[in-house]
């Protein structure tokens, strides 16, 4: 403490002066005391003259100009031109045109009304995503069934191919526009085995988000014991396997971080809220997520609830 | 951009956005872009961290735009998903050193320890204010960039941070206080009488002690009425 503050308040004083008192009996206290005592009526002036001295620096500091740098705003402006699906910027750096993955989705709902046909455009990258998520539904049934594993090193020898950074720059390619013609995909997400994909009853916070997966064990989803959990019925969105990769994807896509290497997916609770909590490895290191029911959605993105860096 | 864009409200843009307008929302973004790069910058003090989280936020904004129900302005829903992007960084950061906010004009927006030859005295000074700026608690921190440098009313900014005005006033008047102090301003009666603002480079080493503001809380903590 300053020598010169000794018995004062000093946020007490500082909250007086900045207003923050107006009508409360605080107010009265904290001026009462200024009128009395030499000490407050002392640190008073000199603070009200200090807070009056730093809003005039920052004021002075806040009215000099900052337009965003050219690459940052060039860097949205091509994130953007990516999300919508209008072009994209490939993994190799190259920009060509999309491929109709929009297009497709919206062709299956062909033929319905009008105002179906406005919201396929509304959510023309949702639905891209999930077209995504559906080309490997067969991949992502298959680890969820373990059944899949001669399917890892096809999806380990993409992602070592993919260059570290397409993932910020490009944000996600793949999920916003699907591979190009001929090509083939890099999925953004491998999921784990079968048996760390289950409910473990725990309800996180931040800091066991950090402390690594749950001692006890996974139980699989839809056994009865995980069925009957409280938020069993709240994530039962995210039980087929083509919800959790869409979610998977989502996540991988606002890590921003290129692929994700999934260790465990826990459908638990964060904070005493329905979450399935994800851990997994991506080029910026150990992550655990916990995400909201609603991760995956069209329009949500992964529904991040915390995220807490492993290791 | 889409023919008609510059006459269309941001409200407007929005909606063209969720009707399928595939450069409405890029069009809103560069109307705001340089008030919301101007906000992450001086909250986070970095600039490719500032970069990151402008665009995470951003995209979060383009694909959850269907949740924007327009009981605020489109700025405010913007800036307030911008500023809790940077926040959310910070608090990942909060076990490393806290790096102090860039200078305008600055190639390198690092903060790069003392210069080399002496600088300008004015020059001097705003770096020992940014440093005395990203030493206060991030919340304390947000507050005043909103509001001082920013120039956002209380209300605005309340709306922004989610909290009550009340919060931020009482964010604004700490952080200022606790900067201050920092900066050697406040000398009482009896002590240096000459009340050296920051402007004095005099005072950039004058920190009598760092306890005052580092110190615990005091027992009338908690004004933040959220």
């Amino acid at each position: 403490m300053n020598r010169d503050f000794e018995g004062v308040d000093i946020d007490l004083l500082a909250d007086y002066i900045g207003g923050a008192l107006d009508g409360t009996p605080d107010n009265a206290t904290v001026a009462g005391l200024i009128a009395r005592d030499e000490t407050w009526r002392s640190a008073y002036e000199a603070l009200a003259q200090g807070m009056a001295a730093v809003g005039t620096e920052l004021s002075a500091l806040g009215a000099g100009p900052e337009p965003m740098p050219a690459d940052v705003s060039e860097r949205l402006d091509r994130a953007f031109r990516t999300a919508t699906g209008a072009r994209v910027v490939a993994v190799g750096g190259d920009e060509r045109p999309a491929r109709a993955v929009p297009a497709t989705a919206r062709a299956r709902r062909a033929g319905t009304a009008s105002s179906r046909a406005r919201r396929a455009r509304r959510w023309a990258v949702p639905i891209a995503v999930a077209a995504v998520a559906l080309a490997f539904a067969g991949f992502g049934v298959n680890y969820v069934l373990g059944l899949g594993r001669s399917t890892t090193s096809s999806t380990t020898s993409s992602r070592a191919n993919a260059p570290e950074a397409a993932g910020r720059d490009t944000n996600a390619p793949e999920a916003a526009s699907g591979p190009a013609p001929g090509a083939k995909a890099a999925p953004l997400v491998a999921l784990p085995p079968a048996d760390r994909i289950g409910s473990s009853g725990t309800d996180y916070r931040h800091a066991t988000l950090t402390a690594g997966p749950p001692a006890i064990a996974f139980r699989a989803p839809g056994t009865a014991a995980a069925d009957t959990s409280q938020v069993a019925g709240s994530l039962d969105r995210l039980r087929p396997a083509t919800a959790l990769l869409t979610c998977l994807n989502a996540i991988a896509t606002e890590n921003g971080a290129g692929p994700i290497s999934v260790q465990s997916v826990d459908y638990a609770r964060y904070a005493g809220a329905p979450a399935v909590v994800v851990r997994f490895t991506a080029g910026n290191g150990s992550w655990a997520w916990a995400s909201g029911p609603d991760c995956g959605a069209p329009g949500v993105g992964a529904s991040r609830l915390d995220a807490a860096k492993v290791g | 951009m889409t023919p008609g864009a510059a006459a269309r409200s941001d409200a407007d843009l929005v909606r063209a956005h969720l009707a399928g307008d595939s450069g409405a929302f890029a069009e809103l973004v560069r109307r705001h872009r340089d008030r919301l790069w101007a906000v992450a910058l001086r909250t986070i003090g970095d600039r490719e961290e500032a970069a990151d989280a402008v665009q995470d936020a951003l995209l979060s904004a383009y694909r959850g735009a269907s949740g924007f129900r327009g009981d605020s302005a489109v700025t405010t829903w913007l800036h307030r998903i911008v500023v809790n992007a940077c926040l959310d960084r910070i608090r990942r950061r909060q076990s490393h050193p806290t790096v102090p906010l860039p200078g305008p004009g600055r190639d390198d927006d690092r903060y790069a320890g003392p210069e080399p030859a002496a600088p300008a005295p004015d020059q001097d000074t705003a770096m020992t204010v940014r440093a005395a700026l990203a030493a206060l608690p991030i919340e304390q921190r947000a507050a005043l960039v909103l509001v001082d440098m920013q120039g956002y009313p209380v209300a605005e900014a309340a709306r922004i941070l989610g909290v009550a005005e009340g919060t931020i006033k009482s964010r604004c008047a700490r952080g200022r206080a606790r900067m201050a102090l920092e900066l050697g301003l406040p000398r009482p009666a009896g002590g240096d009488a000459r009340h050296a603002g920051p402007g004095n480079p005099a005072v950039a080493g004058g920190v009598e002690s760092e306890s005052a503001a580092a110190g615990p809380p005091p027992a009338r903590e908690g004004r933040d009425q959220r």
